[in-house]
C-alpha cells in the first residue's frame, strides 16, 4: 500500500511539474507587459520589431528591462477570449481589440479609465487634448457614456475606413456610352444618383454584369446613414439609451438603399448566396463596391485596373431636403457636393484591462505605438494610415498611392455609434430587418418603427433597466 | 438478510473501481450540468463585472424560462428544428437504405460506388457548405439555370438559398446527401447480418421481393433505424454548422409572420449559439435544457415505437 501510495505522489507531482513547465507565461510583475494583438503575419513581423526597439528604448531610458510578452489572437475570437480570459483573471495587460467591442468591454468593467492614469494626464491633459492629437473619429471610438458618464477607455492603434472602389477597364471599355450620356468615364461618381447613371451603361445582366454591389450588413450599410445624418441613439444626462432610428433621415437612408437595390444596376450583392461585394469585384462582375484598404492587395494581385474614390454624396436634392451638413466643411470648395460624402471608421483600439498590475507601464507601452514616428514607420512599411494626425503630415505615400484616397474619406468618416452588443444589433435586428426591405417585402416606415421597437427591447431596456436598478 | 448484507459488501467493493470513472463523470458532466442548471435560473446585466460574471448574476426563478417560452424567436426555431429533424431523418433513413440495398453485392463497382457515397461524409461540413453555395448561387450555379429550365424564373434569379420556405429544405437536401453515406455503411452491415436462412425460409413460402423487404428486411433493420433516428434527431436539435455554412451566419432569409421578422433557418441549435455567444449565459442554460426536456421525449417516444417490447 506505501509503495501504491508513493507512485500515487509522484505521478501527481510529476504532472503539476509537466503542467507548470508547459505554462510560457512570464511571471507578471512591475518589468512585464503581456500584449494581445490580432494582426497580420505581415503586421506582426513590424509589430514585433517595434516591440523590440520599444524595450531597447525602456532600458536607456529606465535603466531597467521590460518582459514584453506577445501574443497572437485572431481577430474574430478577440473578444470572446478576453471575456474568457477575464473569469479566470487571466486577461493580459494590454489588448489591441476591434473598436467596435470597446463599449462592451468597458460596460463590463473589464477596462481601465485612461483619464485616471498618471501617464495620460502628463502627456494629454485631458481627453480634448488627447483627440486632437489622433484621428477624431477612431479616437471617439475610445469614449463610451456608461451610466452618464464618458470615460476614455482606449486609444486607437489601427485605423481604416470604407471607399468606392471602382474598375477603370470597366469603365474604359463603356467609355463612349458614358460620354455620349454626359458623363467622364475617367472619373467615379460624386453622389448616389450619378452612380445609378453610370450603372445603367455598365450594367449588361444577361452576361451577369452590374454596375454596382451592395453589402445588406449594418457595418457596410453605416457610410450612408452617416452621410444622411442618422442617429441610432440618445443618452441621456444619467445614461439611459433611447433608440432613434425612427426619422425623416433615417427614412431617406433606407429609401436610398431600397432606391439603389432596385434600380436595376445592383447585383443582388446583398442577397445570401449571391456574389458577395468583394467576389464580384474581384471577379469583374460588379464595376463598383464600398469596401476597405484591407482588399487593395488582393485587387492588385488580381490583376484589376481599378480606382478608389470617395464614396458617393446624397443627391443635392436630398441635401436640400433634409437640411444636410458637409461633413468636411474646409473642404467644400475643393471637394464640391463630395463635402457631404461620409464613411464609418474601422480599426482596433488598444485597451488596458482592469487586471492589469503595471498599467502605467501598459499605457507608456500604447502611447509608443500611436507615437508620431512609430505611426509613420507603420505607415511606410505597411501602407496603413496613421492614427496620429502629425503623422500625416508630409507622410511619404509613394509605394503606397491609395493611402491619400483612404485619408481623404477618412477626414468625413464618423465612428459607429456607441451601441453596446452590437453584435446583436446587426446579427439579430438590423441585418434581418433590411433583407425584408430589400427585398420589398415591407417599407421603410415598417423597418425603421420595427428597429427602433427592437433596439429599444432588446439592447438599450438592459442598460436602462440596469441604471434603474442603480438609482433605487 | 444475508444476501442483501453480501450484496452491500459487493457493492462497496466495486466503488473502487469504478470511482475514476465517478470522478471524471461528477467533474466533467455532473458538475458542469447542475451548474448550467443553477445558471438558467439567473441572470447577467448589461453592466455584470466581466471579471466575476457569475457571482454577480441576479437570481430570476424561472424568468428565464418564462421569456424564451414567450419568445416568437424561440418558439419558431422549435418548430423549425422539428421540420428540419423530419426532412433530414426520413428522406436521410430512406436514402441510405436505398443505397444500402442497392449496393449489397460483392463486385468491384459497388465498392467503388460504396466509396463514392461515403466520401462527402468525410468532408467538413464547411467544406460541403462553400460547395453547394456555389451550386445554390443564382449566378452561376447549377440550380437556377435547371428551375429556370422548367419554369421556376423568380427563383431560378434569386436562388433557392433566398426563398424564405426553401432555406431549410435546401439546407436539410445538403445535410441528408451528405450523411447518406454513413447511413448506407451502418444498413449494409446490419444487412449482412441477416441470416440467410430467413430469406430462404420467405422464398420457401413463396414471398416476393417487396415482401421480403417489407416483413423481413425492414424489421430486422429496427435497431439500426432506431439509432439512425436518434442521432438525426440529436444532429437536429444541435444543428449549427451547417447553418452557419449555408446562410453566411445570418440564420436565412427573412420572413415576417404577423409584425414579427423571423429568420428562415434559425434553428434551435443555432439559435442557442447566437444566445450563448451574446454572453446570456442564464437564457442559454435555460434554452438548453428546454431542449433537453424536447430530446428525451421525441426519444422515448421513438424508442416505444421503433423498439416496442415485443
Amino acid at each position: 500500500m506505501n509503495r501504491m501510495l508513493r507512485l500515487w505522489l509522484l505521478t501527481c507531482i510529476g504532472a503539476v511539474g509537466l503542467l507548470t513547465s508547459c505554462s510560457n507565461s512570464p511571471a507578471i510583475g512591475d518589468d512585464s507587459l503581456e500584449v494581445w494583438h490580432a494582426f497580420t503575419p505581415e503586421e506582426t513581423i513590424v509589430f514585433q520589431e517595434i516591440v523590440n526597439d520599444y524595450r531597447k528604448a525602456y532600458l536607456e531610458e529606465t535603466g531597467e528591462s521590460l518582459n514584453v510578452t506577445v501574443k497572437y489572437v485572431s481577430y474574430g475570437d478577440m473578444f470572446t477570449k478576453l471575456r474568457t480570459a477575464a473569469l479566470g483573471n487571466m486577461t493580459p495587460d494590454v489588448a489591441f481589440v476591434d473598436a467596435i467591442k470597446v463599449t462592451d468591454l468597458a460596460f463590463g468593467q473589464a477596462l481601465t479609465n485612461l483619464t485616471t492614469l498618471n501617464g495620460f494626464r502628463e502627456k494629454y491633459g485631458d481627453i480634448s487634448s488627447a483627440r486632437a492629437e489622433f484621428v477624431s473619429a477612431s479616437f471617439d471610438a475610445g469614449l463610451v457614456n456608461r451610466l452618464g458618464e464618458v470615460n476614455l477607455y482606449a486609444l486607437p492603434v489601427q485605423t481604416t475606413t470604407v471607399s468606392l472602389f471602382w474598375n477603370r477597364e470597366m469603365f474604359r471599355l463603356h467609355a463612349d456610352s458614358l460620354r455620349n450620356a454626359g458623363l467622364d468615364p475617367n472619373r467615379a461618381p460624386r453622389d448616389w444618383d450619378e452612380l445609378i447613371a453610370y450603372g445603367r451603361i455598365l450594367t449588361n445582366a444577361e452576361q451577369g454584369v452590374y454596375g454596382f454591389g451592395m453589402s445588406g450588413s449594418l457595418w457596410f450599410n453605416f457610410p450612408i446613414y452617416n452621410m444622411y445624418d442618422v442617429q441610432f441613439v440618445e443618452y441621456d444626462e444619467v445614461g439611459r439609451a433611447h433608440a432613434r432610428f425612427d426619422s425623416p433621415n433615417g427614412k431617406a437612408a433606407l429609401e436610398r438603399l431600397l432606391t439603389l437595390a432596385d434600380s436595376g444596376v445592383e447585383g443582388g450583392a446583398w442577397r445570401r448566396s449571391a456574389l458577395s461585394p468583394d467576389a464580384g469585384f474581384i471577379n469583374r462582375r460588379y464595376a463598383m463596391i464600398l469596401t476597405g484598404p484591407w482588399q487593395v492587395e488582393a485587387f492588385s494581385n488580381a490583376g484589376l485596373d481599378f480606382d478608389i474614390s470617395l464614396i458617393p454624396a446624397p443627391p443635392q436634392s436630398e441635401i436640400d431636403r433634409l437640411g444636410l451638413q458637409p461633413k468636411s466643411p474646409k473642404d467644400v470648395e475643393r471637394l464640391g457636393i463630395q463635402a457631404w460624402s461620409s464613411s464609418n471608421v474601422g480599426g482596433q483600439s488598444g485597451v488596458i484591462m482592469r487586471s492589469s498590475e503595471n498599467k502605467e507601464a501598459a499605457f507608456a507601452f500604447i502611447d509608443y505605438f500611436t507615437s508620431e514616428s512609430v505611426q509613420r514607420r507603420w505607415a511606410s512599411s505597411l501602407g496603413q494610415i496613421p492614427v496620429r494626425r502629425s503623422a500625416w503630415v508630409d507622410l511619404d505615400t509613394s509605394k503606397f498611392p491609395f493611402m491619400t484616397k483612404f485619408m481623404d474619406q477618412l477626414k468625413m468618416s464618423l465612428r459607429i455609434p456607441q451601441i453596446p452588443l452590437y453584435g446583436i444589433l446587426e446579427s439579430n435586428i438590423y441585418n434581418p430587418e433590411i433583407d425584408l426591405l430589400l427585398q420589398g417585402r415591407q417599407p421603410p416606415d415598417s423597418m425603421l418603427q420595427k428597429m427602433d421597437a427592437q433596439t429599444q427591447s432588446v439592447i438599450f431596456d438592459k442598460i436602462n433597466e440596469a441604471i434603474s436598478a442603480d438609482g433605487d | 438478510m444475508f444476501r442483501e448484507r453480501i450484496s452491500l459488501r459487493e457493492n462497496l467493493a466495486a466503488i473502487p473501481f469504478i470511482l475514476p470513472f465517478l470522478v471524471v463523470f461528477a467533474l466533467f458532466i455532473g458538475y458542469p450540468l447542475f451548474y448550467s442548471l443553477f445558471l438558467s435560473f439567473h441572470k447577467a446585466t448589461i453592466f455584470s463585472d466581466f471579471y466575476n460574471v457569475f457571482g454577480t448574476m441576479q437570481y430570476v426563478g424561472f424568468g428565464n424560462y418564462r421569456k424564451i417560452l414567450t419568445e416568437p424567436v424561440f418558439l419558431f426555431s422549435i418548430l423549425l428544428t422539428l421540420v428540419y429533424a423530419l426532412l433530414i431523418i426520413g428522406p436521410g433513413i430512406a436514402l441510405s437504405l436505398t443505397l444500402a440495398l442497392m449496393l449489397n453485392r460483392k463486385s468491384r463497382s459497388a465498392a467503388f460506388m460504396r466509396s463514392g457515397f461515403f466520401l462527402p461524409n468525410v468532408f467538413d461540413i464547411y467544406v460541403v457548405g462553400v460547395i453547394w453555395l456555389m451550386i445554390y448561387n443564382p449566378r452561376g450555379g447549377i440550380v437556377s439555370p435547371i428551375l429556370g429550365f422548367f419554369g421556376f424564373e423568380s427563383l431560378a434569379s434569386n436562388g433557392v438559398l433566398n426563398n424564405a420556405w426553401l432555406t431549410l429544405p435546401a439546407i436539410a437536401l445538403v445535410m441528408v446527401l451528405k450523411n447518406a453515406g454513413f447511413g448506407m455503411i451502418l444498413f449494409l452491415t446490419s444487412l449482412n447480418n441477416i441470416s440467410e436462412s430467413i430469406f430462404e425460409a420467405a422464398d420457401v413460402d413463396g414471398a416476393s421481393g417487396w415482401q421480403k423487404l417489407v416483413h423481413i428486411t425492414i424489421p430486422m433493420l429496427r435497431p439500426t433505424i432506431l439509432f439512425l433516428s436518434i442521432t438525426g434527431l440529436v444532429g437536429a436539435l444541435n444543428a449549427f454548422a451547417e447553418i452557419y455554412a449555408l446562410t453566411d451566419d445570418t440564420g436565412g432569409t427573412s420572413l415576417e409572420i404577423g409584425d414579427t421578422t423571423l429568420r428562415s433557418a434559425n434553428v434551435s441549435g443555432y439559435h442557442l449559439f447566437k444566445v450563448f455567444n451574446e454572453s446570456m449565459y442564464g437564457e442559454a442554460a435555460a434554452i438548453s435544457f428546454v431542449l433537453l426536456a424536447i430530446a428525451i421525449v421525441i426519444a422515448w417516444i421513438n424508442f416505444r415505437v421503433l423498439n416496442p417490447r415485443d
